[in-house]
């Protein structure tokens, strides 16, 4: 549905006029005659109209207060967690696949100004259009400056794992600070992440030039992967093809030790969560949800010999069963 | 194998193709088989409602693993707001429980303005609830949240704008 953005923001605009306490015959006039006015006006009201009809069913309820409260309470579950709406897609890897969009569609984040200093919480996913028309995907608990000038597109990245994907200024060289050194990007998507030791770059789409502090240079290509620090940069190996589902907030085991999985949803989850060493090396295979860390729990209790023992939400352990 | 080959591949053929395949993958992402079972048909459905020409049994595969991963999504939301309504119903001594027809008209809308809110940020979404959920006035917001009428309304169209994006993203991935 190629629903035109300007459209649904006048019917988004009217909306909220006609809900006004203050909305008055004149109003509904002028509302009337926009209405008419266009087709494409009446199509995208019609959409209003969908979504208060979803609204309607919710609170004609007899007794409406339980599903209220429910949308609140999960809301605020999801109030440091920022989806993606799942249409955005990222296949990256070494296959044949590559890097692909299935579906660009209406994006609705806001475009970032030239300068700004954007981070996301522990457990908060979250996406930003650049200025040059890119994109950026922060994943849990991570910084982002943005400094463009009309010389060049720089960004500092100080911690976490970002997806970048540059837009298209053939003019203007992009460019990512880092503590260790500094990355070109050659029309390309890409993925930092900090290591406890070093940083891991994966290119999913052209090339990204690393100049380390020390000065060693590499160019890494689509596909492939490379862990480097302010004075090495080691041999590159692929990507894995799940690299980037944490854009769609899903966390891919692939006969993944258990530690390793725990380690990663860890990353989402504010406190303590440890694996026994009974059970650390058992191999998990699964979809897990980083935002739902009950979900992904029962899943692992359900398909693994193990319990989750907890303290309190802010202590979690995994045991032999 | 050859594209003209692949652009006359029926729904049927890939059904037979890779239906085994696709419920394995999400037999293995989901630990539950009648779970799997019925997301695979489901993005079969999708394919059948709305066919696509592909043109190799990768990219088949690619598509038909990228539609599973969004079911997956959606069912754990779908049980995740599920699971908030009834805890909610549970503690809630006036509550009254709701036929099974109701149940499943009121959770679609639950998952529906749920996803909806999801994209929303902060105050938005508080604002989007107390007046359209609770009813609240512009101006009563404006004094619960200590700001000023003019901002509410800011926040409503930007929240009644990201509802629709999100709602044209949903219909899109039911019924185009």
């Amino acid at each position: 549905m190629a629903d035109d953005f300007d459209t649904l923001q006048q019917a988004a605009e009217w909306f909220v006029r006609l809900q006004d306490e203050d909305c008055n015959e004149q109003t509904l006039t002028a509302w009337r005659r926009w209405l008419d006015s266009d087709d494409a006006h009446r199509k995208a009201w019609e959409q209003v109209e969908e979504i208060q009809a979803s609204i309607g069913v919710i609170t004609s309820q007899t007794h409406s207060e339980p599903a209220v409260n429910a949308l609140r309470s999960n809301h605020q579950q999801s109030l440091n967690r920022r989806s993606l709406m799942r249409s955005f897609i990222l296949l990256a890897g070494a296959s044949s696949l590559g890097y692909l969009g299935w579906t660009h569609r209406l994006r609705p984040s806001l475009r970032l100004p030239l300068t700004a200093d954007i981070q996301t919480a522990t457990g908060e996913i979250r996406e930003h259009s650049l200025p040059d028309g890119g994109r950026v995907w922060l994943n849990t608990a991570s910084t982002l400056n943005v400094n463009f000038t009309p010389q060049q597109r720089l960004l500092e990245f100080i911690d976490g794992e970002v997806l970048i994907e540059t837009g298209k200024d053939p003019q203007r060289r992009f460019l990512v600070n880092l503590h260790e050194g500094q990355l070109e990007a050659l029309g390309t998507a890409f993925s930092i992440r900090r290591l406890s030791q070093g940083l891991r770059l994966q290119v999913h789409q052209g090339k990204v030039a690393i100049r380390t502090r020390h000065g060693h240079q590499r160019a890494v290509e689509a596909g492939q992967q490379t862990h480097f620090d302010a004075t090495a940069i080691n041999p590159v190996s692929p990507v894995a093809s799940h690299a980037v589902s944490w854009t769609d907030r899903i966390l891919l085991a692939d006969d993944t030790r258990l530690q390793d999985l725990i380690t990663e949803l860890a990353r989402y989850h504010q406190g303590y969560m440890g694996v026994a060493p009974a059970v650390a090396d058992l191999k998990v295979t699964g979809t897990f949800p980083v935002d739902n860390i009950e979900q992904a729990l029962s899943m692992l209790n359900h398909t693994l010999p193990v319990s989750v023992g907890r303290l309190s939400d802010w202590w979690i352990t995994i045991e032999a069963r | 194998m050859s594209t003209s080959h692949y652009e006359s591949v029926t729904v049927e053929t890939i059904y037979a193709q890779h239906h085994g395949w696709l419920r394995n993958l999400l037999l293995r992402r989901l630990g539950n088989d009648s779970d799997a079972a019925d997301l695979a048909h489901d993005a079969f459905l999708r394919l059948l409602l709305k066919p696509r020409k592909f043109d190799s049994s990768e990219g088949t595969r690619a598509y038909l693993s990228h539609v599973a991963r969004g079911l997956c999504v959606d069912l754990w939301r779908r049980r995740s707001i599920e699971q908030a309504w009834l805890d909610a119903q549970a503690a809630d001594p006036e509550a009254l429980v709701p036929s099974a027809e109701e149940h499943y008209r009121v959770l679609d809308a639950l998952c529906r303005i749920d996803a909806m809110l999801a994209q929303l940020e902060e105050p938005i979404a508080q604002t989007f609830v107390l007046s359209l959920l609770e009813g609240y006035s512009y101006r009563e917001i404006a004094t619960k949240l200590n700001c000023s009428e003019r901002t509410i309304k800011r926040y409503m169209a930007k929240a009644m704008l990201q509802c629709l994006l999100v709602q044209s993203e949903l219909n899109d991935d039911t019924f185009s």
